[in-house]
């Protein structure tokens, strides 16, 4: 008996089994349809929705799709643009000669272009480590790139400064550094970015120029302006340090002659030899400078004493004298020095450079023109003073014609007649007495001021030989001429002016000159024209002081000389020794045979005219016959 | 669960005990579905409990046997419904090691609403692992008869034997499985 009460083996149960299982599985069944209906609808709302969101997705990812290819286009013309801005940017670069490099701060990076790589002459990675190692920068300045490059953390100056760096070949080459730090917007440094351009060529050409613009161009010493440059800091140096040091001014004797003679090619050689010399001397404690012409200047530093001082000038003078050659013919020349020393001497450029000259020019006429060195002293400046003082005295002299003429008679020694007279300046003291002649010529033909002396002696000379003539006498005067007149090329305008002006033949005027014009005129050219000029307004022509001089003789016969004067030394020396006589003996013999008449001068006593007179000398002048007179007894000699 | 559990069930009491055992069982347990199950359909797992002792009172067979027997006939018929679950050539064990992470994903996916079981392995070697069955239904039983199921599915491939028996319950079970077959 089953639960459901029935014969499971009964037919009519297993009937009702059968149909409630029938039943189940219809139902069942329908169950499973509904569910599937279920499950169909909700697959399809499911699918719907599945639609929509695919819909949208493709709409999304239509609109992504869009925007991703615009991003793209743009993306691929602003690289287009970077591409050409980087194009240009490098052929700038290329062009503009900058060495660009590039340090990134954070991440320690760099970038190096190549053309920086090129003006280095390392490689790439050379360059590159030596930026990011950049204390291995080496030469003048680069102490600077360094403090610099150690700063860019901390500094927001842009760096801009010019340096030398020793670069690949060795050599050292300068460079200009720009560099910017860049920052974020908390000012924290990112980057430094910067070129380095090449003005190598640029600073060789500035520092030549400047070098020239401070040396002499021929011989490469300095020139005044750096002389003075550093001789102003020689003075603040030792002011400061209380160190002794020496200006020295040399001067080259005759070296003009050099030129005339030998070139202007031979004098540019020997200048060079001179200013070489020096230097060697000097070296690198003082300074060689050529100040013009042939003048040059040299401080001395770092000196011990006078001694060591001595000791350069000794060594400066043996070698600047030593002979060079020039197309086979040895050249020497004389050099002078002058030496002054700070603060002894003076404490300005002033007052040092005026002394060593001073000292220069004394030593020079000390030494007749020969080499040698002398230092300043008080006395030398006493002298110069008083130089300085007699040229004032001479101008004022002039201007309030405070000088007068003296005349010396001249006498015929065959007819003890006078035959004329030479005048002589006299600078009449306040005393009564005169300033002799050789204390105060020497100093007008320095100063120039002997033009105007001159002028006025030829002017004065001329109006008294007219007075004299106006009242009938015949007293020719003779005006001695300094070879420097010569020089300015009017001597015959001023005497022909003076003719004149007081209405005077030429033949009352005579002029006498030493054989010094011949010297300084070798080729007579100048001298010559005026003598002619002059012999032909009447005016005579005489040599003062013939045998004194160092001129050869050839001028007698070219030159219109008509007179000789035998130098009293000559005269003098008549009984002193046989030499004096023979020499007298010879110029009168000389003169005779050359036609030319003869004085002699300083004649002093009877014994000395007698043996003139024996050897047929014609006139002759002196104290044995008179000293110079004035005007009025002049006149009441020869009345 | 699954309505697919209660055909199945059906069909193995109609085959094993007949039909009238069936109708009976069906008929005696009171069931809120009336007995009417379709595979698609989603019914109370406690009706499925409550036909299972039903049966077990009238055949007078002993619940486990009646769930061993049962889970090694679901086997099978779960094998033949869920097509894609083997795959070729794949080793007895491997397939057991992809229940979890594989087999249960794509149940999951096609019956979002299913309560899975939870699988975890301990491999003690090529030959021999350790499943630890955890589920919130109490039918351990089930799972070994499908385990040995899957033994036949294989050939016999492994044995399969309680582990700590004396721990195990309805919900929670460990099984040693033993290669008959050594891998090669």
């Amino acid at each position: 008996m089953s639960e459901t009460g029935g014969d499971a083996n009964d037919p009519s149960e297993e009937v009702l089994t059968l149909k409630r299982q029938v039943l189940r599985q219809k139902a069942a069944r329908k169950q499973a349809e509904s569910i599937l209906e279920q499950k169909s609808y909700e697959l399809y709302q499911v699918n719907q929705t599945l639609q929509e969101s695919i819909a949208r997705l493709d709409q999304r990812v239509e609109d992504r799709t869009a925007a991703l290819t615009a991003a793209i286009d743009r993306s691929e013309e602003g690289a287009r643009k970077l591409e050409r801005v980087n194009e240009r940017f490098a052929r700038v670069a290329e062009a503009s000669g900058a060495g660009i490099w590039e340090i990134n701060l954070q991440t320690k990076e760099i970038y190096c272009s190549p053309k920086l790589a090129r003006i280095f002459g390392f490689s790439i990675a050379e360059t590159t480590y030596r930026l990011k190692n950049y204390h291995l920068f080496k030469g003048a300045g680069s102490e600077e790139v360094n403090k610099q490059f150690g700063r860019v953390n901390i500094s927001s100056t842009p760096i801009d400064l010019e340096c030398q760096i020793v670069v690949g070949d060795g050599s050292s080459h300068w460079f200009k550094l720009n560099a910017l730090t860049h920052k974020d917007n908390n000012g924290k440094p990112l980057r430094l970015t910067g070129a380095f351009f090449d003005i190598n060529e640029t600073v060789k050409n500035r520092l030549l120029v400047e070098h020239m613009a401070t040396h002499d161009t021929l011989t490469k010493v300095a020139n005044r302006a750096l002389f003075n440059e550093n001789l102003e800091r020689a003075i603040k140096e030792s002011r400061e340090s209380n160190e002794l040091f020496c200006v020295a001014i040399a001067d080259l004797n005759s070296f003009k002659e050099i030129n005339d003679n030998y070139g202007h090619v031979a004098g540019d050689q020997l200048l060079r030899h001179v200013a070489n010399n020096m230097q060697s001397v000097v070296g690198n404690t003082g300074t060689v400078a050529r100040l013009g012409g042939d003048e040059f200047a040299v401080i001395l530093r770092d000196i011990k004493n006078a001694e060591n001082v001595r000791k350069i000038c000794e060594k400066i003078v043996a070698r600047c004298t030593k002979p060079i050659l020039h197309d086979d013919v040895e050249i020497s020349i004389h050099i002078s020095l002058g030496v002054s020393t700070y603060p002894t001497d003076g404490r300005n450029i002033f007052n040092l450079t005026r002394h060593a000259d001073l000292a220069m020019y004394h030593g020079k006429r000390a030494g007749n023109n020969e080499s040698g060195f002398c230092f300043f002293s008080p006395e030398i400046d006493a002298k110069d003073r008083a130089a300085r003082e007699i040229k004032v005295d001479i101008r004022r002299a002039i201007e309030r014609q405070d000088f007068i003429l003296h005349y010396q008679p001249k006498y015929n020694i065959l007819t003890s007649r006078m035959e004329g007279v030479e005048a002589l300046i006299r600078w009449p003291r306040v005393d009564g007495s005169f300033t002799p002649p050789e204390e105060f010529i020497p100093h007008a033909e320095e100063s120039g001021l002997i033009n105007e002396l001159s002028a006025w002696i030829i002017d004065e000379g001329c109006r008294q030989a007219a007075e004299w003539h106006r009242q009938g006498l015949a007293i020719p005067i003779a005006l001695n001429i300094s070879p420097v007149q010569f020089a300015n090329g009017d001597l015959p305008y001023i005497f022909q002016a003076a003719l004149r002006h007081h209405s005077l033949p030429g033949e009352m005027i005579g002029i006498e000159i030493t054989e010094n014009c011949f010297i300084e005129d070798e080729n007579l050219g100048q001298t010559s024209s005026q003598l002619k000029i002059l012999n032909e307004l009447g005016i005579e022509i005489s040599i003062d002081d013939f045998g004194t001089g160092y001129s050869s003789l050839s001028y007698l016969h070219q030159l219109p000389i008509q007179v000789i004067k035998i130098d009293r030394s000559f005269v003098t020396q008549l009984f002193v020794s046989a030499e004096g006589a023979a020499i007298v003996d010879s110029i009168i013999k000389l003169s005779h045979a050359l036609g030319k008449t003869l004085v002699a001068e300083g004649v002093e006593t009877e014994e000395q005219l007698a043996w003139l007179l024996e050897k047929k000398c014609e006139s002759a002048q002196g104290n044995y016959f008179s000293p110079a007179l004035s005007p009025v007894k002049i006149l009441e000699l020869v009345q | 669960m699954k309505g697919m559990i209660f055909c199945e069930f059906l069909e193995m009491v109609e085959g094993s005990f007949g039909l009238a055992v069936m109708d009976e069982m069906v008929e005696s347990s009171e069931l809120p579905s009336g007995g009417i199950y379709t595979a698609v359909g989603t019914y109370d797992h406690q009706e499925l409990i409550t036909m299972v002792i039903r049966l077990s009172q009238i055949t007078e067979t002993p619940l486990p046997e009646l769930l061993l027997a049962y889970g090694q006939n679901l086997f099978s018929k779960l094998m033949d419904s869920l097509p894609g679950l083997l795959q070729d050539n794949q080793d007895c064990f491997e397939f057991i090691k992809n229940i979890d992470s594989h087999i249960h994903v794509e149940v999951e996916k096609l019956y979002p609403e299913a309560e899975l079981p939870s699988l975890s392995f301990d491999i003690i070697d090529d030959d021999n692992m350790v499943l630890h069955y955890q589920s919130c239904r109490p039918f351990a039983t089930v799972a070994h008869g499908l385990l040995l199921g899957c033994s036949v599915y294989y050939d016999n491939g492994f044995s399969v034997n309680v582990v700590n028996s004396d721990q195990a319950s309805d919900n929670e079970i460990s099984f040693r499985l033993t290669r008959t077959v050594a891998v090669v």
